[in-house]
């Protein structure tokens, strides 16, 4: 993009040509808690199994379905290893009928349930909230909620902390590599890059707090104090009536979900 | 030339301690001229700084006593958001000014701008311009923590410069800088100058100091020793008995004197040195 494309981007609305990257950021924040919350509420895999079907379905329409599918993947073997051993070999109480038996042990049908709601109810969860965090930029959620009344401190706070979480990372990945120049072992599995990590992950995060009053007063030269209006840079489009309307009915959709789903799952 | 800052017998103390890191500070500051305040580390330079910010006491606390008086009006009653508009202030660590949730160069410089409210068309007008001025009109695109330390500040100083502030505070600015990135900034300073800006400049290198400021204020112990042009301070023996460095060239060429040499006048830099041995050649 050349100097003047590139300036004449911030004259125009910001879009993607996607359209879940273009859908109104605030409208899918409120999709997406509704339908996440639900799995949560309902907590049965009749209803997290859908919610996580169609988080999928949206990730696999965007260019972040790779790093989707690597995420829910992890996700998914982690809170099957967690449920399996929790639900099914520890389980409590009356067994009722039995499924199938693992190395001997009884494996009852209500365990196998409660295994499957639990599974579903994280990746519904997960899976639709992960659909939102790799498609929504904050910038732009945060443009959006100011203009909704939204105080530009409130979201620089919420910019500069995923910023932070950001330069940690990138502080990590420096400490790490200095580890390595001075003979210590961090390449490998797991295990060793948590070994690596972890001696120097506190003296990390203070050493970011520690600018913290440079920052401020950065800020306070940049006249972030002002009272008075507050423009933007980059222009958010806002919320469609169809964005609205598909927003509306995803929240009464969800609503019904969780009345019928506690009253009838 | 009107003055815009005042220090009125000014004295301060930081929270916490008792004494005080500045006393009895008397000066005047000239609009559109350029002040250097040099000293050894501990001697209240910083401090001078924050005082004309304000940030003394409204952002550490501490006891002030004595009033700075800026454009007339008691540091105390400016509203703080609006004595940021009218004092720039950069100092000296080029990534901790970077804001750290914009994207590009270009929204980074126009931060401030959207703190007040500007419309966009003129936001991007000005930003182009001192993008332009500050030579950073080639790195727009670039994000602000990709860059080198030295095209840091120069994006540090178009950020608080964009404001358009009458006068620019500037703390050590070089410390972290390579000679090219030294130089960068200095000439950034000389374009303040032109544009009729009031710089105040809290640096170590005298040499260069000596180039581009108008006065010079020295300052040891907390207290201002001298105030006044580059030669007139720079070349009186008193600073180096308070332990204020002075540049190497004066230095050399007051020993010289000492030791008999006859010299027409102690030069303050070395291009005046040059000139000075190539006229004592000829004579």
């Amino acid at each position: 993009m050349n100097e003047a494309e590139f300036i004449d981007s911030f004259r125009h609305d910001q879009k993607k040509g996607h359209w879940w990257y273009d859908f109104n950021p605030l409208c899918k924040l409120i999709t997406v808690l509704c339908l996440g919350f639900t799995s949560m509420i309902v907590f049965r895999w009749q209803v997290g199994l859908p919610i996580f079907v169609l988080a999928t379905l949206i990730a696999a329409t965007t260019p972040a379905f790779k790093t989707y599918i690597k995420t829910i993947g992890i996700m998914f073997a982690l809170s099957c290893i967690l449920t399996i051993g929790v639900r099914l070999y520890v389980h409590m109480g009356d067994p009722g009928p039995v499924a199938f038996h693992i190395f001997g042990k009884p494996v009852p049908v209500s365990a196998v349930i409660s295994c499957l709601d639990m599974t579903f109810m994280i990746e519904g969860f997960l899976g639709i909230f992960m659909a939102f965090f790799l498609t929504t930029e904050m910038r732009d959620l945060c443009c959006d909620l100011e203009r909704l009344g939204m105080s530009p401190t409130a979201s620089f706070m919420v910019l500069s902390t995923f910023a932070c979480i950001g330069s940690i990372k990138e502080k990590l990945g420096t400490v790490r590599e200095s580890q390595r120049a001075r003979g210590i072992e961090t390449e490998g599995g797991f295990a060793v890059k948590v070994k690596s990590v972890l001696p120097v992950l506190f003296p990390v995060i203070i050493s970011s707090m520690t600018g913290i009053e440079d920052k401020t007063l950065a800020m306070n030269a940049r006249a972030f104090a002002a009272r008075g209006k507050h423009t933007s840079m980059r222009k958010i489009a806002p919320a469609s009536g169809m964005e609205k309307a598909v927003t509306i009915a995803v929240f009464l959709l969800c609503i019904a979900i969780c009345v019928l789903g506690k009253l009838y799952l | 030339m009107s003055v815009c800052v005042e220090y009125q017998d000014v004295s301060y103390a930081y929270p916490l301690t008792k004494k005080a890191a500045v006393r009895h500070l008397n000066c005047k500051l000239e609009t559109g001229k350029c002040y250097g305040v040099i000293g050894p580390n501990a001697g209240g330079k910083t401090t001078f700084c924050n005082l004309l910010m304000g940030l003394c006491p409204n952002f550490y606390g501490g006891t002030l006593k004595g009033n700075v008086m800026i454009k007339g009006k008691r540091m105390q009653d400016w509203d703080e958001s609006e004595l940021a508009v009218h004092i720039g202030y950069v100092f000296q660590d080029p990534f901790a000014q970077v804001s750290g949730i914009k994207e590009t160069v270009f929204e980074e410089i126009g931060m401030g701008l959207e703190n007040l409210g500007v419309e966009q068309e003129e936001m991007i007008q000005r930003i182009l311009n001192m993008a332009r001025l500050v030579k950073v009109d080639q790195l727009l695109q670039k994000h602000p923590l990709a860059l080198s330390g030295g095209q840091c500040q120069r994006v540090a100083f178009a950020s608080v410069l964009v404001l358009n502030s009458d006068i620019v505070v500037i703390d050590e600015p070089t410390s972290q800088l390579d000679p090219e990135g030294t130089l960068d900034v200095f000439e950034i300073i000389r374009g303040l100058k032109e544009m009729g800006k009031t710089v105040v400049i809290a640096e170590h290198k005298l040499d260069l100091l000596v180039e581009y400021c108008d006065e010079i204020i020295a300052m040891a112990g907390g207290e201002i020793i001298m105030q006044g042009p580059a030669r007139q301070v720079l070349s009186n023996p008193v600073l180096p008995e308070h332990g204020v460095q002075i540049p190497q060239v004066v230095q050399l060429f007051s020993a010289m004197a000492e030791a008999g040499k006859p010299l027409s006048s102690i030069p303050i830099n070395p291009k005046e040195a040059v000139e000075l041995i190539r006229r004592q050649k000829e004579v």
